[in-house]
């Protein structure tokens, strides 16, 4: 059996290793940059000065990912804006390198928020069903069901 | 439901450079804002060991960042503003002694604990600290939170005003 390996948060290798994926993370389930940079810099405060001892890096991922979550709620929640700004705009990024996330948003937008973010985690970051459920904190077959019904949606709108 | 080129597109998106600088700002801002002047944390010692005598076993015994909410001016601890915050969001540490098991409702922003994620509301067992992160500002209305327990309700209200931000606690009894 391996032995305990808890190890305490560390902001700098958590930042270098996760935020560009906290980052797409809120910037899909948000939809303009400057909100997406607030739930990041909310997660790693959170980070700072409540996160656990981890049991594994999987953990850690998991809790930032699902802080992340639920920081997007709040802010969207609070601001009750959707409006998908131009990413070029946004990132200053050349548009032929967002065409692709441009679509991605467009589609991204006619979701509900919890079918977003299984979305997001399963089709767009890759992780399993599973890793995702586990991640927002549902079962398996609600993962499922979300996913179904988000293609179901996406399905109706492009007709 | 997406092409490989999409997906392609949107793992290829990185985090500002900007953020990086953000977010190690707000922890050199924490620790500094933790290192509290000696004067204010002898008065905080003082109002915390005054205030032992005003507790009168009403189900449950309230400390905001280790002061009584009895209309002093509270001592906090602010996550930066940016140009997309309305207010500034601050961050309590409110010490919850209960006698039973109370739900935990907030008016605005979160509460969690260390091992309950943040939300509008959660339960607790037991005593516990609880962090409660909201707005606060002159513009917005008063933060209120409810401990609502078996023999009644304990509501603590944080007022934004002239830059100060003050506590009051009210029980209400079945």
């Amino acid at each position: 059996m391996q032995p305990n390996t808890r190890f305490k948060p560390d902001i700098d290798a958590a930042y270098r290793q996760h935020s560009d994926m906290l980052y797409r993370v809120a910037l899909a389930q948000l939809g303009n940059d400057a909100d997406a940079q607030d739930a990041v810099q909310d997660v790693f405060i959170r980070y700072i000065s409540h996160a656990p001892a981890f049991d594994s890096p999987d953990h850690e991922q998991a809790w930032l990912l699902r802080t992340a979550v639920n920081r997007c709620h709040d802010i969207a929640r609070r601001r009750k804006i959707r409006e998908f700004l131009p990413l070029e705009d946004a990132l200053g990024v050349a548009a032929k390198e967002t065409d692709g996330f441009t679509e991605v948003a467009s589609l991204l937008k006619s979701l509900p928020d919890k079918l977003r973010e299984t979305v997001i985690l399963h089709h767009l970051e890759g992780f399993s069903l599973e890793q995702t459920a586990k991640i927002l904190g549902i079962g398996l077959s609600a993962a499922k069901m979300r996913i179904l019904r988000a293609r179901e949606i996406l399905k109706s709108s492009l007709e | 439901m997406f092409s490989d080129e999409q997906i392609r597109s949107y793992r290829n998106i990185k985090a500002p450079d900007a953020l990086k600088e953000k977010v190690l700002s707000s922890e050199k801002r924490r620790r500094r804002i933790r290192v509290m002047p000696l004067a204010a944390a002898l008065a905080a010692c003082l109002i915390l060991a005054l205030s032992f005598g005003s507790f009168t076993g009403n189900g449950e015994d309230v400390l905001i960042n280790g002061q009584t909410p009895n209309g002093s001016v509270i001592l906090f601890q602010s996550l930066p503003a940016s140009a997309n915050r309305a207010a500034p969001v601050y961050t309590f540490e409110i010490d919850l002694h209960l006698d039973s098991p109370a739900e935990v409702t907030v008016s605005s922003g979160t509460v969690s604990t260390k091992k309950i994620p943040a939300a509008k509301s959660i339960r607790l067992s037991r005593s516990a600290t609880v962090i409660w992160e909201t707005e606060c500002g002159e513009d917005l209305p008063a933060c209120e939170m409810e401990i609502r327990d078996d023999d009644g309700i304990t509501v603590v209200t944080l007022t934004c005003k002239n830059a100060e931000i003050t506590a009051n606690k009210r029980r209400i009894n079945k």
